[in-house]
């Protein structure tokens, strides 16, 4: 499915909006692993060795393989919400996740949302509220949850 | 700071504040990590026409919140206990954007410290402002202590 991005204050209940549909390979999860140690401490740091990276660590604790962070489905979510309410997401925006199902390696993963609440303000500002999630290629749920945004006027459309 | 490993954090915990200044390669480096190639987060863009950080790099504050607050497992520092945790509920709430050169403040507490079905469970609440003042996010967020304690208990 592609879905349109049109203007922020143009989504009504009910439209689907959905990002890329890519795979958690390793080498992502490795770029992950290091842009989010190295945003942390401020310099470009290596590759953690943790249970997202490093099999052999992830059985000793308990899992069948090395699994991808939650915060990759949230930040593939977060992106979807940037592409598609621009600069109302980033300064009103919110977002909650749920890392209900783990998500291993090289399966594909699409991220989508559904518009569920929109109410208009007396100054005219639009709230939009949507179910968000993340689901594999057989469509099960691996991330769920939701997002709102407050379209104002002051950022424009 | 608290001195303790995250594993011994308990209910009622407050962080130390930790402060940082926000740089253009923090931002880019996130977002470059997070595959989202929108421009604000690389250079100076519209409409803000400041280079701002990806509104979900509050989870890198939380790490570096723990990091400063839990030296006896410094894990970005790479020394880690037993346990690898397991993150399970990510909430942030954007009030405005964090802008390069801006100082930010990171301060929280642990809200809840539970058990359930076998796991053991920290609840946090964070926030980010910058040192003038300014809300950036507020944060909520749960991880489990243990995968391996709750795979024995099945």
């Amino acid at each position: 499915m592609k879905t349109t991005i049109k203007k922020a204050s143009q989504y009504q209940i009910g439209d689907e909006i959905v990002g890329p549909t890519r795979p958690f390979s390793q080498e992502r999860i490795g770029w992950y692993s290091i842009g989010m140690l190295s945003a942390a401490m401020g310099s470009l740091q290596t590759i953690q060795h943790n249970i997202h990276t490093d099999d052999e660590y992830a059985r000793s604790q308990g899992l069948p393989a090395a699994i991808a962070d939650g915060m990759h489905s949230t930040n593939w979510l977060s992106a979807m919400m940037a592409d598609h309410f621009g600069a109302h997401y980033v300064a009103h925006g919110e977002l909650r996740t749920k890392f209900i199902k783990p998500t291993y390696a090289n399966v594909p993963i699409t991220t989508r949302g559904q518009i569920t609440e929109r109410t208009v303000a007396a100054n005219g500002d639009i709230k939009i509220t949507m179910e968000v999630w993340c689901e594999d290629d057989t469509g099960t749920k691996l991330t769920v949850g939701d997002a709102s945004v407050l379209v104002t006027a002051a950022l424009g459309e | 700071m608290l001195g303790k490993t995250i594993a011994h954090l308990e209910t009622g915990d407050v962080f130390e504040p930790i402060r940082y200044v926000l740089t253009p390669f923090i931002c880019s480096e996130y977002a470059h990590a997070m595959e989202d190639s929108t421009e604000w987060y690389y250079s100076a863009a519209a409409p803000f026409d400041r280079q701002l950080r990806p509104p979900s790099m509050i989870h890198a504050d939380k790490m570096r919140l723990l990091e400063a607050n839990c030296y006896e497992e410094r894990r970005m520092a790479g020394i880690r206990t037993d346990d690898a945790r397991i993150h399970y509920e990510y909430h942030a709430q954007h009030h405005s954007p964090a802008f390069v050169g801006e100082e930010l403040i990171v301060s929280g507490r642990i809200e809840e410290r539970y058990t359930k079905r076998g796991g053991d469970y920290l609840f946090y609440n964070l926030k980010v402002e910058t040192s003038d003042g300014r809300l950036i996010t507020t944060y909520k967020d749960r991880t489990l202590l243990s995968y391996k304690t709750i795979e024995k208990g099945k």
